[in-house]
């Protein structure tokens, strides 16, 4: 079953109409999050083709934030040969959009070079991993943990300590990502951590690391220091 | 584990945190429906915003939460 069954099937034409109109009717998806609409609707857009790639990348609803967001998962959610092709171009757009002022649409950008595979954006993305917004900060420990590793790891450690929520479970996910059995002692602190997202994630990291491969092996207080570096 | 298989269950079983870690939010409805999909061991990938499954293992696709617990703990021995 579809996400939203009412988009399966539809034509580009359908579907760019819908994209422009307001979210789903409000009887096919009441209270649904806006951007998760514009979001599949984007991404069929795209998977139509070179056609629905171009009309995203002419499209750009720059004041719309939800829809601007969605256009910047779908194009950087392009498979195959299309992606192959207009890479470069889709790598260039989304730099250009790391200067916007908006945190969901950096993080989105962020999430995109990732997508794609752009892991020469280091120099770009590495800066934001000191963005105000847990968003951003999350998104860049994806791009690191995916294409970085060695620059990731002392870079999640340090964000297991964050005061924010959001970037401790992003960590958290890297780390068990990344297998990292070194992390075990302090992901097993976040066993007992306030917030219950977090909880889960540490949970999870903890069994799928597997409690017991590492006895009284501490944080690698050296990557630490080297972050960044 | 396998590294695809870890991942798979846990955007399955743990869709709505991860909805809150990328700031999409699944309304009250939604979330009922998809909690008792995973309940019953039903729930596939499908079933799921693409903005969550972006990073979900190909293989996977089109199987159930049950089916892929299966079919990785059969390869695990």
């Amino acid at each position: 079953m579809a996400f939203f069954p009412e988009l399966v099937g539809l034509p580009l034409e359908t579907l760019t109409q819908a994209f422009d109109s307001p979210p789903s009717p409000a009887d096919a998806a009441p209270a649904e999050d806006p951007f998760l609409w514009f979001s599949e609707v984007a991404l069929a857009i795209a998977q139509d083709g070179e056609a629905g790639v171009n009309w995203l990348l002419h499209h750009l609803p720059e004041d719309d934030e939800d829809r601007l967001r969605a256009v910047l998962f779908a194009l950087s959610s392009v498979e195959g040969d299309l992606r192959d092709q207009r890479r470069s171009q889709l790598e260039q757009f989304l730099l250009a959009v790391l200067a916007d002022q908006r945190p969901l649409i950096v993080a989105e950008a962020v999430d995109g070079l990732t997508a794609l595979d752009c892991a020469d954006a280091l120099d770009r993305v590495l800066p934001l991993l000191a963005h105000d917004s847990p968003y951003v900060v999350g998104s860049v420990l994806r791009f690191l943990a995916r294409h970085h590793p060695e620059k990731a790891r002392p870079a999640l450690l340090l964000a297991l300590k964050s005061a924010e929520p959001i970037i401790r479970q992003n960590a958290v996910d890297e780390l068990d990502e990344l297998d990292y059995v070194e992390a075990l002692p302090a992901l097993r602190r976040l066993l007992n951590d306030e917030d219950g997202y977090v909880r889960q994630a540490a949970q999870t990291a903890v069994s799928n690391l597997g409690a017991g491969k590492v006895s009284g092996t501490d944080i690698a207080n050296h990557e630490i220091r080297n972050i960044g570096s | 584990m396998d590294q695809k298989c870890k991942r798979a269950i846990k955007i399955l079983e743990q869709f709505e945190r991860l909805a809150q870690k990328f700031k999409a939010k699944l309304s009250a409805a939604r979330l009922a429906k998809l909690k008792a999909l995973r309940d019953s061991g039903t729930i596939q990938a499908g079933d799921l915003p693409a903005r969550l499954t972006r990073a979900f293992p190909k293989e996977f696709l089109g199987m159930s939460l049950a089916a892929i617990r299966k079919h990785c703990a059969a390869e695990e021995d």
